[in-house]
């Protein structure tokens, strides 16, 4: 039976990791997991790690939170040490955290083949940290697992072996589809008085948004002049800094929330009339769940949702999201589901896994 | 322009010394981060430091990278470096050739908007099993301008997508740095001072951590080289000799050892060898441009050019095997072409290059 360790650090991950864990229990890999603690915030992990019914992590680092290299430095070290005791036939890591990058350079100087999942998206912005934890990640990985066609571009622009890359799709779709049926009347927005398709559910969390007054500013500006009341989600780091920016107090129609569970979140996400963003998961379930989106940033890694029309790209500029507001509200719904975004994405990662997974080194 | 030049380890002095001089004549301000272990630099006085008879300006700041596993020196030097980039904001950082703290030193300053050149960028020995090329693609990856020292490596950058305009074939600081201490000391009766004559020995240089560990391969290569009618000299021969009496392998009476000898010493014996028998990669180099054939006992080799021009073989560690190819290579003549730009202008081409500019990734 072959042996796998799976690694998660964030809240992306566990999404990631869900509909993976029942599909390697009904295979032959026996998949554990190793929880970094990269991002351990105890209530919030639990809840998600309860939603997405995972099983407990057979380990869990503590890496707490820190610098870059800081988290990736305590993670590659604890990691490291696992996997030499440990020694599975292969590490499989998640997205674009720093727990990523951090396992896939430790399993790989050690010899242990790296599967990635989520492998080959670009943004094309190299400030972004997350955009160097994928490249490097990639260049390291034995298995490369695409949710999309052109991930597999952008690697092999890369030269990496297109033997070495499986086109499985969209595992965060197949959480989607998979939970979907089980929050049918869940009504996630009656808690805060509102009612469904009458809100805007906002979540801006990322440095390039949040590091700068200005941009803030632009984004509280064009929340304050929404005609939809707004519900947004923050986690405590960024709460400050909005309210800074004017979006603090008993505002009536704009309200900082604490973060919310896996459930719940994907339930505000269906029923809202509109989602704006700067996350790269929530492009993609706005998309599934049928919610236009609008995304602020500068560049987006997540093109194929602007290509079919669930999502727009904006700058952090009031005008220019208010127009995308707009925008996003007149466009017709009823958008095509990218290809391999369905419920069998875990079925070929596994089906790919059971091909064999042949290492770099040779 | 302010550039910090990483010295990753004490082998990377050799890369960086001539170019100092060439960058400080360019009016490029210039302070080093050496991570080679403090011990090694024996100050000389007037701001200058000797690290094995090669000087360069005292460094300004000795950077911590921890010992251990490759988790461990990544890990903590990642920290090391990510803490001193925050404080010092260069305009660029320079980092050269591929152990673990140039990677950590490249991928700090890339988290942190800071363009990285890498000197001895796109050279490969085409084995993902080697921790050092995984070193070598990753800096690639996260590089900002290029610096080769062979046409080859501009190519295979060009073959993994990296934007022609940021590579710049310089040539080999190695090389530059080996025809100028020579050049300053001819005729320095080093050979006859060791009892050895001109072309009647064979220079032995082995310190690859993972080669020493590897017991089957040291009962090769000493089997190998005892089989030499000529006299082996082994400079630096502590840990192989510790190694081999690990291994319970007695060394050969053939063979000389002698501890560490300061660089022109090293230079003088290369030249003076009938042949060079080696796993060291700045050997490789060296015999190359010094016209001493040489025998590399490795599996593969990131120094293809000397290879392929004639200077150097390939030898895998079996005795039968490298017996053959020590006989074979004392009686050969330097006939062989230089590589191109192995020459003394290379660190003036590196200071063009970076006066002209270091576009930053996007």
């Amino acid at each position: 039976m072959m042996r796998i360790i799976v690694v998660v650090g964030a809240r992306p991950n566990f999404i990631k990791v869900g509909p993976l864990m029942p599909a390697f229990a009904k295979s032959e890999i026996d998949a554990r997991i190793v929880h970094t603690g990269q991002h351990y915030d105890a209530t919030m992990s639990d809840v998600f790690f309860a939603d997405l019914d995972l099983p407990k992590p057979s380990w869990f680092l503590g890496v707490g939170s820190g610098t870059h290299a800081v988290q990736t430095g305590r993670a590659m070290i604890a990691l490291e040490e696992l996997l030499l005791k440990e020694k599975p036939d292969a590490l499989l890591v998640v997205g674009d955290v720093n727990s990523t990058l951090a396992g896939a350079l430790a399993a790989s100087k050690i010899g242990v083949p790296v599967v990635h999942l989520e492998a080959g998206l670009r943004s094309g912005d190299m400030s972004m940290p997350e955009e160097l934890n994928r490249l490097v990640t990639d260049q390291l990985s034995s298995m490369l697992l695409t949710p999309v066609p052109t991930a597999a571009d952008n690697l092999i622009a890369e030269a990496i072996d297109p033997a070495r890359i499986h086109f499985v799709g969209n595992v965060m779709a197949q959480s989607v589809l998979g939970n979907l049926p089980r929050i049918q009347d869940r009504d996630a927005a009656a808690a805060y008085g509102l009612e469904r398709e009458s809100y805007a559910l906002v979540t801006i969390h990322r440095p390039e948004n949040t590091d700068h007054p200005e941009k803030a500013s632009a984004i509280a500006t064009a929340l304050l002049a929404m005609e939809l009341p707004v519900l947004f989600p923050v986690h405590p780091r960024t709460r400050p800094i909005l309210e800074a920016a004017g979006l603090g107090g008993d505002h009536p129609r704009v309200r900082l929330i604490d973060p919310v569970g896996y459930l719940d979140m994907l339930a505000l996400q269906r029923d809202a009339a509109l989602i704006v963003t700067d996350s790269g998961g929530i492009q993609e379930e706005a998309c599934m769940v049928g919610t236009p989106c609008v995304t602020v940033r500068r560049n987006t890694e997540r093109q194929i949702t602007v290509e079919l029309g669930s999502n727009r790209l904006v700058q952090a500029d009031a005008s220019e999201i208010a127009q995308g507001v707009s925008e996003a509200l007149a466009a017709p719904k009823g958008w095509e589901i990218p290809a391999r975004w369905d419920a069998d994405v875990a079925d070929r990662v596994v089906a790919a896994l059971i091909g064999g997974v042949t290492p770099l080194a040779g | 322009m302010q550039l910090i030049v990483v010295v990753g380890a004490r082998a990377n002095v050799v890369k960086v010394a001539p170019l100092l001089p060439a960058l400080s004549s360019a009016k490029i301000g210039v302070r080093i981060a050496f991570a080679g272990g403090k011990r090694d630099a024996l100050d000389c006085g007037i701001g200058f430091v000797s690290v094995f008879g090669v000087i360069i300006p005292a460094p300004t700041w000795y950077v911590d990278t921890g010992s251990g596993t490759n988790a461990t020196t990544t890990g903590v030097a990642m920290r090391s470096f990510e803490r001193l980039f925050a404080a010092q904001h260069p305009d660029a950082v320079l980092v050269c050739g591929d152990v673990n703290a140039t990677f950590a030193a490249a991928i700090s300053a890339a988290k942190a908007g800071i363009p990285v050149i890498h000197l001895e960028a796109g050279i490969r020995c085409g084995d993902l099993g080697v921790a050092d090329e995984i070193n070598r693609v990753l800096i690639s990856r996260v590089a900002a301008m290029h610096l080769t020292p062979t046409a080859l490596a501009l190519e295979n950058l060009e073959d993994e997508g990296i934007d022609p305009e940021r590579i710049h074939f310089v040539g080999n600081t190695v090389a530059e740095q080996a025809l100028r201490e020579l050049d300053a000391a001819p005729g320095n009766g080093v050979v006859e001072s060791f009892g050895l004559t001109r072309r009647g020995y064979v220079l032995a240089v082995f310190h690859r951590p993972d080669d020493l560990a590897d017991a089957a391969w040291l009962a090769g290569v000493l089997d190998g080289i005892s089989a030499s009618t000529l006299p082996v000299l082994m400079p630096d021969a502590e840990a192989f000799v510790e190694a081999a009496t690990t291994a319970g392998l007695e060394m050969p009476s053939v063979i000389q050892t002698r501890s560490a000898l300061p660089h022109l010493k090293m230079l003088s014996l290369i030249r003076g060898a009938a042949c060079v028998v080696t796993d060291s990669g700045g050997v490789q180099e060296e015999a190359c441009v010094l016209c001493t054939p040489c025998v590399t006992v490795r599996h593969c080799t990131e120094h293809v050019d000397t290879v392929s021009t004639g200077a150097n073989v390939l030898v895998q560690p079996e005795s039968g095997a490298i017996g053959a190819a020590i006989g074979k290579a004392v009686g050969k003549r330097c006939t062989w072409a230089q590589p191109v730009r192995w020459d003394s202008a290379v660190s003036d081409r590196v200071a063009r290059a970076i006066r002209r500019g270091v576009a930053p990734l996007r």
